[in-house]
């Protein structure tokens, strides 16, 4: 179980009605909130991926299981475009590739679960930005903390969080996932 | 009521090269992969993702004044689409009936010769470029190169009142899935394919047939015999008049070998079929391949895909006395990379080594015309 923020039926649908179904849906989340939609119509993935290439919202994958594809969606978040990254302690992706295995090093994935699923950095460790507030005991204060998200937004407040709660080796990675050439993990295929 | 256009009524404004316009609501990678190909069809692609909150942004692309069909996977979108154009005043809008799965699907009968004895029917798979034929002589039937679409076989055999009582298959497809077992088992006929193609359910091994007999039918077994391999593909000729040439000899040229490793073997076997068994053969033969590039150039006057072997030999310098080694490197260089799609699975399911169910033999089939890929045009 992927957690997401909304869930639509379109189960025994055929095209156009996953789709339809999805962009009203994603009409009704805010930016950032992952949606999953359930289907049936083995067409709907390849659809379902160039929606939202064409919407600007992010796919984030597809899941078989018995028969029903589950899609991963996550609505565009505006804010992430502007990049303003304040946080004055970054790493580039190629420098975080060399330490993210030494002992001393704690990767936090800050992204919504479901893009974590599809793929992250072994060993990263996920909480949600939403979450991190609830979960920040979890966080070891004698190891270098790299901060990744996506492009390198998320993990930009989520740093300044960190710092804010007295963790002084933060660094935030530029810019983060989707340039990621490391290796990866998957839960999923 | 939207109104629909049957693949038959399509395939028919194809052949006859009638003017439409195309508007294909599958997603663009899928348009750009295959669409219906008419000599004088108008397209326009817009996913009908794009549509959902309405047409306004595409009506001033549309023609008023000539018919519009409607194209998607299934017919779902389409008719989502074409309800909205109708709404927006266009009383010229079609859908197509079942979409791309049935164009794909779909088998167009054409008549190749007729007399007392013999008559020969081939079957075009419009929309991927697959040709598969009828030999009817007295009470008896050959098909050749069938298709998994074997109702249409059985209708043809019922209404002519013959029996299906020869199947042949030229090679082991690798870029659709064969009806040859499932025909033989429906109808009891003997299946004929090469043993070296290594199928594992019980077949006629070809290898063991030098002709093949019924009624008015005198079939020749055209295999290369190379020592130091075994040879997959044969071609058939039929009384001495048609060459049913499978994968070798096309309309519009020699044929590429498409599984890689082993071009090198394949070409010397084509230098044998065509220097060796279809030198020998007159110009008036004619020759009835497997399939087509392009149905616009290799369709004839009399509506079927085929040529005479003199007009294909004066076309193709391939074919015009070239040295062994010379015709071998130009095969090697004219090989192609790239294998159809899902060709792995395709193979195991007509060797029999997997089944699958109708759905997922619909989705490795889906696509576009790439198994008229391997023509050559050196």
């Amino acid at each position: 179980m992927i957690k997401v923020d909304m869930i639509v039926d379109a189960k025994g649908l055929s095209c156009p009605m996953p789709i339809v179904r999805t962009k009203k849906a994603i009409g009704e989340l805010q930016s950032g909130q992952v949606l999953e939609v359930q289907a049936t119509d083995k067409g709907s993935k390849a659809d379902m991926k160039a929606w939202a290439e064409s919407t600007g919202h992010q796919y984030l994958g597809t899941i078989e299981e018995d028969g029903v594809l589950k899609h991963y969606i996550r609505k565009s978040a505006e804010h992430e475009t502007r990049n303003e990254v304040t946080f004055p302690h970054v790493v580039s992706n190629e420098q975080l590739q060399e330490k993210f295995h030494d002992p001393d090093s704690f990767v936090l994935d800050v992204r919504e679960p479901a893009e974590y699923a599809f793929g992250h950095i072994p060993g990263a460790v996920s909480i949600p930005l939403g979450d991190l507030d609830s979960r920040m005991a979890e966080l070891p204060k004698d190891k270098t903390i790299y901060v990744v998200c996506r492009t390198g937004t998320r993990s930009d407040l989520a740093a300044q969080k960190l710092a804010e709660n007295g963790f002084d080796r933060v660094r935030n990675v530029i810019p983060g996932m989707s340039q990621w050439n490391g290796p990866l993990d998957s839960a999923q295929s | 009521m939207m109104k629909e256009m049957t693949v038959q009524q399509m395939t028919e404004k194809v052949l006859n090269k009638e003017s439409l316009f195309i508007l294909d609501v599958r997603n663009e990678s899928d348009f750009r992969d295959w669409k219906i190909e008419g000599e004088n069809f108008a397209y326009l692609n817009v996913p009908y993702f794009e549509l959902v909150d309405g047409v306004d942004s595409i009506v001033d692309r549309l023609p008023k004044d000539q018919d519009i069909v409607v194209v998607c996977a299934k017919g779902g979108s389409a008719a989502f689409v074409a309800e909205q154009l109708a709404e927006a005043g266009f009383d010229n809008v079609y859908t197509l009936a079942g979409g791309m799965q049935a164009w794909s699907e779909h088998l167009h009968q054409a008549k190749v010769y007729e007399d007392d004895q013999l008559k020969i029917y081939q079957f075009i798979r419009v929309g991927k470029g697959c040709l598969s034929y009828m030999v009817l002589s007295g009470d008896e039937a050959l098909v050749v190169d069938p298709l998994r679409f074997i109702d249409v076989y059985e209708q043809v055999a019922q209404q002519e009142g013959v029996k299906i009582t020869h199947i042949v298959d030229s090679h082991l497809h690798a870029d659709h899935l064969s009806g040859g077992k499932a025909l033989a088992e429906r109808t009891g006929a003997a299946y004929y394919l090469m043993k070296s193609e290594g199928a594992v359910f019980d077949f006629e091994p070809l290898e063991q047939h030098e002709t093949i007999d019924f009624e008015n039918v005198h079939l020749e077994v055209l295999a290369v015999k190379t020592p130091g391999h075994t040879p997959g593909s044969v071609s058939f000729f039929v009384n001495g008049k048609w060459l049913f040439s499978g994968d070798t000899i096309f309309v519009g040229g020699l044929g590429r070998p498409d599984l890689g490793g082993k071009v090198a073997e394949w070409a010397e076997d084509l230098y044998h079929t065509v220097y060796e068994k279809v030198a020998a053969m007159a110009d008036d033969v004619i020759v009835l391949p497997a399939h087509y590039a392009n149905l616009d150039e290799e369709i004839n006057a009399e509506g079927y895909v085929g040529d005479t072997l003199g007009r294909i030999r004066a076309r193709n310098e391939m074919m015009q006395n070239k040295a062994k080694d010379e015709f071998i490197d130009l095969v090697i260089q004219g090989a192609k990379t790239e294998t159809p799609p899902n060709f792995e699975d395709i193979v195991a399911i007509n060797r029999g080594l997997k089944t699958v169910d109708i759905e997922t033999q619909r989705e490795l089939e889906i696509g576009p015309n790439r198994c008229a890929l391997h023509h050559t045009h050196a």
